[in-house]
């Protein structure tokens, strides 16, 4: 069954195409770029099992993380990874929950690469537990007052809805249901970013995250950061495997997600913005804000420069073309890493008022001054495992699954052909 | 208002009469000093929410660059100079279960000196957010991590409002026996339960050359503790979180 | 038609199989008889905490029992404490010297490592008496 083919009901508007009946097929082994990309993706993955092992034997001391700055490059990669699986499933909702039809044929690709991007993030963090022995500890003992619980219920959840979802879109004729299952999807990748965002928010101990504000700042960030590694995955699809985006598509993507990278950067300014008005947090606030700490470089030179300009300025100024459309998602994927670095490291490095009204002049804990934290190999490894077990999840989707269109010929109003696809295509 | 607060609620105190007399340990108080702080509990009864532990600190008795609390909590829980492991980890790695604190006295530019630990709060942040429930709090008060059901997820060290908790970053050896730790879990400050269920006073209190600490029964009116809190003046630490700590510092100058 | 019989014919080498298993068992059972360290404090004693039998088989239920009256509610009797397992079972080939109970061929380790089953206890507890 898997072998076969798949025809689906008529879903291309676009001018030329209409009515025609869409064919979807698995990604063929003879392309090089194939084998290449899944042999990079395991020897990823693989190297962050083994790393995995081996602190679980040696104990975080291998890593640059401290009783300080518990949570470090494996969170921020990890909650990076978890958010943007919400925002990969936006050209599925775009088709499913808003109807339009010029994104279907990729809303398979978007549904499995949500799922994927949710698993790898899901396992870097329960690889860099204390006792990740103890997962199933973890999954039969819940204390529901816990936001951490809830999330596990989320993430489990999430992952069986795209894959409800990706059945939907998978069997001929069930329109119906893949739209019904396109709303769950939708409706559950906002409780998702919400939950994921509550994480931090609850922390009212700590004076860098306000509860409701980073709600809102991390669901507009999934969307941007998700769009973006779906369009980096599209492109390499596009290149790889001779098939055809329609520029027209590209362009609209490319300038969504230049508003949403937009969007994401003005929530976070709000967010930091309200934290300057509240006393006790303005303290975090002015070393992101003020250009006079390590965090503040990271906000301005990571997030708002190439996190937010740049991909706009590439984004914005002509059609969408493959070179200006990898450029800038890779940026706005650096700028999403660049805003987990600041709120997720950064939060844990500025002095907690744990006296509250004074300064602390002196601890055996360093408790007065900004911390610093840089990862070691291990979290490297861990981190780099988990984006390679993303990778190796959705090439393989694809591989078994009837995921992407089938090669179509270009019509007049694609994207030109670039010569390594024609070379690809030929072979 | 919850039972457990720091307050002394009449009932509560008629109740822990009433159990004294029946469990014939009465007379716990009557001028005995506070270093007698009650009768201890026998071994197989269990802890109970009529008594709640709590500490009070006098900053201004706490010395300057004396840190005997700390030395007497490392050699009684072997962390810390107590134990011999631990030597891989960096000076932020290894664990933390007390620490001394100079802090800047606005008022008049000097600096006054605390130690620092898990406060034991009554609604504690890292009992609600840890997701397997392996922190705890005991009917008593004290708040602990159940190293059982601990992942060594370090989410209640992202809670705490005071860092008062630490992480084992590798394996370990020489522990106490009556104090189990090792790598991959959260641990922190036991208000030395394995003393205080034996009837005797935390090691930092028992060690203070200043008579700094008062531990006791925050219920029982009669207390020491309860005495002292009445009398002079206290505060919590970061009190506008709702927290009701257990532990209070008496002669923080106000600002 | 189904017919019960022929399938039993056909599953007989699975079945066979899983009595060899069950068997093994049973002769594990019996080739387990466990080895007090003759330098212990139990070696001297008639019986333990439960007899000899009991503990055998249901040891880890008490000591989790235990665990949990203690570290929830505070109670601090000796019986089936793991302290106390450790005081009276571990080997003391000189006097106030030690040698680890989960250590090769030592009480604790000898059965796990025949039974094939991990001890988790001592990654947090002390494997030896308290020489403080
Ligand atoms: S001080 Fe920290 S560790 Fe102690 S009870 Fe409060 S939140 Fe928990
Ligand atoms: S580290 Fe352990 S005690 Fe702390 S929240 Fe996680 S499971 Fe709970």
């Amino acid at each position: 069954m898997l072998g076969c083919v798949m025809p689906v009901f008529p879903l291309f508007s676009m001018k030329g195409f209409t009515q025609q009946r869409m064919v979807y097929q698995e990604l063929s082994d003879h392309h090089g770029a194939y084998t290449l990309a899944m042999l990079i993706c395991a020897a990823l993955t693989v190297a962050g099992g083994v790393v995995a092992y081996y602190m679980h034997h040696r104990g975080h001391v291998i890593t640059g993380m401290d009783n300080h700055i518990v949570w470090g490059l494996p969170h921020v990669v990890a909650v990076f990874l978890i958010v943007s699986a919400s925002g990969a499933l936006n050209v599925a909702s775009i088709s499913s929950v808003f109807g339009k039809n010029n994104y279907a044929p990729w809303a398979r690709l978007s549904v499995l690469l949500a799922a994927a991007l949710l698993l790898g993030g899901l396992a870097i963090i329960l690889l860099d537990l204390g006792r990740p022995d103890r997962l199933i500890v973890a999954l039969t003992h819940y204390n529901f007052k816990s936001v951490f619980t809830w999330n596990i219920l989320l993430y489990s959840g999430f992952i069986a809805v795209c894959l409800l979802y990706l059945m939907a879109l998978l069997t001929p004729n069930w329109q119906t249901h893949s739209s019904k299952a396109g709303w769950l999807a939708f409706i559950w990748r906002l409780l998702l970013t919400t939950g994921t965002g509550l994480i931090f928010g609850v922390l009212l101990a700590r004076n860098a995250y306000f509860p409701w504000l980073i709600v809102p700042a991390f669901i507009a960030a999934s969307l941007s950061f998700g769009l973006a590694l779906f369009l980096l995955v599209l492109l390499w699809v596009q290149r790889s495997t001779a098939r055809v985006v329609p520029v027209t598509v590209l362009s609209r993507l490319t300038r969504l997600n230049a508003k949403l990278a937009l969007i994401a950067l003005v929530s976070v300014l709000l967010h930091h913005g309200v934290n300057m008005l509240v006393e006790e947090n303005r303290s975090f606030a002015r070393l992101v804000l003020w250009p006079n700490s390590w965090i503040s470089v990271w906000f301005w030179l990571g997030q708002v420069l190439v996190g937010t300009a740049l991909p706009c300025w590439l984004f914005l100024k002509s059609t969408a073309n493959a070179r200006n459309t990898t450029l800038g998602a890779i940026t706005i994927v650096l700028g999403g890493l660049a805003m987990m670095v600041v709120l997720i490291i950064g939060g844990q490095a500025v002095p907690m008022p744990v006296v509250d009204g004074f300064s602390i002049v002196n601890s055996s804990f360093q408790d007065g001054t900004v911390l610093s934290y840089w990862p070691k190999l291990a979290e490297w490894l861990l981190s780099v495992g988990g984006v390679g077990l993303v990778l190796f999840l959705a090439l393989l989707g694809m591989r078994v699954l009837p995921i992407l269109p089938q090669r179509i010929k270009p019509m007049p109003n694609v994207v030109k052909r670039n010569a390594d696809v024609d070379a690809i295509s030929k072979s | 208002m919850s039972t457990k607060s720091i307050s002394h609620s009449a009932q509560l105190a008629k109740r822990r009469l009433l159990k004294a007399a029946v469990t014939g340990g009465a007379a716990l108080w009557a001028g005995q000093g506070y270093k007698l702080f009650a009768a201890a509990k026998p071994d197989e009864q269990p802890v109970t929410s009529a008594v709640r532990w709590g500490l009070l600190v006098n900053v201004s008795q706490c010395g300057d660059g004396c840190d005997d609390c700390v030395t007497a909590c490392q050699a009684e829980n072997g962390w810390g100079s107590g134990s011999s492991d631990e030597q891989q980890s960096n000076a932020l790695q290894v664990a933390q279960w007390m620490r001394k604190l100079d802090v800047h006295n606005p008022l008049d530019g000097s600096t006054f000196s605390l130690p620092l630990m898990c406060q034991h709060c009554d609604s504690a942040p890292c009992v609600d957010v840890c997701p397997t429930g392996a922190s705890f709090k005991r009917a008593d008060g004290i708040v602990l991590v159940d190293r059982h059901t601990c992942i060594g997820c370090r989410y209640c060290m992202m809670a705490c409002p005071y860092k008062a908790r630490s992480f084992v970053h590798e394996p370990l050896f020489d522990q106490r026996a009556h104090q189990p730790r090792g790598k991959g879990c959260v641990e922190s400050c036991t208000l030395c339960a394995h003393r205080v269920d034996k009837g005797k006073q935390p090691a930092c209190v028992e060690a203070c050359p200043h008579g700094a600490m008062v531990f006791g029964d925050v219920n029982d009116p009669n207390s020491e503790i309860s005495q002292q809190l009445a009398k002079v003046s206290s505060r919590e630490l970061r009190k506008n979180l709702g927290l009701n700590a257990g532990v209070r510092y008496a002669g923080i100058p106000v600002v | 038609m189904f017919d019960w019989r022929m399938q039993l014919q056909q599953a007989w080498p699975i079945v066979g199989l899983l009595l060899l298993f069950i068997g093994s068992v049973f002769a594990h059972e019996k080739a387990n008889e466990v080895e007090l360290s003759a330098s212990s404090k139990a070696a001297k004693l008639e019986a333990c905490a439960a007899p000899t039998e009991d503990m055998r088989r249901n040891h880890m239920d008490y000591l989790f029992h235990k665990r949990d009256q203690t570290m929830y509610k505070g109670i601090r009797t000796a019986d089936f404490s793991l302290r106390e397992c450790i005081d009276c079972h571990v080997s003391r080939p000189v006097a106030d010297e030690f040698v680890p109970i989960n250590a090769k061929g030592e009480f604790c380790e000898s059965c796990h490592e025949e039974v094939g089953q991990k001890i988790d206890c001592f990654s947090c507890h002390r494997s030896t008496p308290d020489e403080h």
